[in-house]
């Protein structure tokens, strides 16, 4: 009972409360002591919990956020070289894989055959080749 | 001009516009980070970072919810990230946040609103996260339950339960407070 009439007094201040409900948390206040201290002490931590929220940034807050959103908007000198880099390098790196592609298509057809040597254009790894290689 | 026109304004491009909305904002977004973080400078760099995020989704808000509203999602998310952060950071050196300001008050300070708002955040630092949002939310920030309930995305009786439970932590952290005021 106790129990049930705490948790509607906290809900009294967050969401309406029935008719039925006023009536018994009112009769538990008129009833109860114990309720009331409750209810005012419930009342004092909400006024101040409310005066505390009085309080502000460091000053010049919205031309700080100016500021930073400016310097991040225009590209520093270290972003544009690198991103000539990229401009210039993009295609080169797009155009070199398909080359790459090409050659391992064509290596793998002429040969007919599929395998790692062929794919990459090498000749065949056996152990006379290694010799032959290191001699 | 209302905060309406000049999230347009903002949205069109006038940076002027988007300065006067930030400093309309600013209350708000200072007592929901102040509130969940305590006023500390990465309170500060909080702000700053919803205020940054806010101008980089501009393009998408339509209008569906409150400017402030909106802003205060982001201001909450943000913060609550950045106490995942820190309690990481604690748990590393095995220091606990609650434990590390105690709730002091002295005999000159009681009468000071500026000490006694000081002394009311300390106590709500305490509280454990879901806790402490729901309390800035609902009691710094004016926010209606429904509201709050849309801004953390929660179901409007968890956000209930969550406020009483945090009240009863509170009454009885500020109860040297609550003693003397009466």
């Amino acid at each position: 009972m106790k129990h049930s009439i705490r948790k509607l007094l906290y809900r009294s201040y967050d969401k309406a409360l029935s008719p039925d409900e006023e009536q018994n948390l009112q009769q538990a206040l008129d009833r109860s002591e114990e309720m009331r201290n409750e209810a005012e002490e419930l009342e004092q931590v909400r006024e101040l919990i409310k005066s505390a929220g009085d309080v502000q940034f460091k000053p010049l807050m919205a031309e700080r956020v100016m500021s930073r959103l400016t310097q991040s908007t225009v590209p520093t000198p270290a972003d544009e070289f690198f991103e000539s880099l990229n401009r210039f390098f993009k295609p080169l790196g797009i155009a070199a894989t398909l080359v790459l592609f090409g050659l391992l298509a064509y290596n793998i057809s002429s040969t007919g055959y599929f395998s790692i040597d062929t794919l990459i254009g090498l000749p065949e790894l056996t152990v006379d080749n290694l010799i032959l290689a290191f001699q | 001009m209302n905060p309406n026109q000049l999230v347009r304004a903002a949205q069109d491009g006038d940076n002027d516009a988007f300065q006067k909305l930030i400093r309309y904002l600013e209350p708000r977004v200072a007592a929901t980070v102040i509130g969940m973080l305590g006023d500390c400078q990465e309170a500060d760099d909080v702000g700053q970072e919803t205020f940054i995020r806010l101008y980089r989704s501009l393009k998408d808000f339509r209008g569906d919810a409150r400017i402030d509203t909106y802003v205060t999602r982001i201001a909450i998310n943000l913060s609550l990230n950045e106490l995942k952060k820190r309690k990481r950071l604690f748990s590393v050196f095995s220091f606990d946040e609650q434990m590390a300001e105690p709730l002091v008050t002295d005999g000159r300070e009681e009468n000071n609103r500026h000490e006694t708002g000081m002394l009311v955040r300390q106590a709500i630092k305490k509280l454990p996260p879901h806790h402490r949002s729901v309390i800035v939310l609902r009691l710094l920030d004016g926010y209606s339950t429904r509201e709050t309930a849309e801004i953390l995305d929660l179901p409007e009786g968890t956000v209930l339960s969550r406020l009483a439970r945090a009240q009863k932590k509170l009454r009885v952290i500020l109860s040297p407070l609550l003693g003397e005021k009466t």
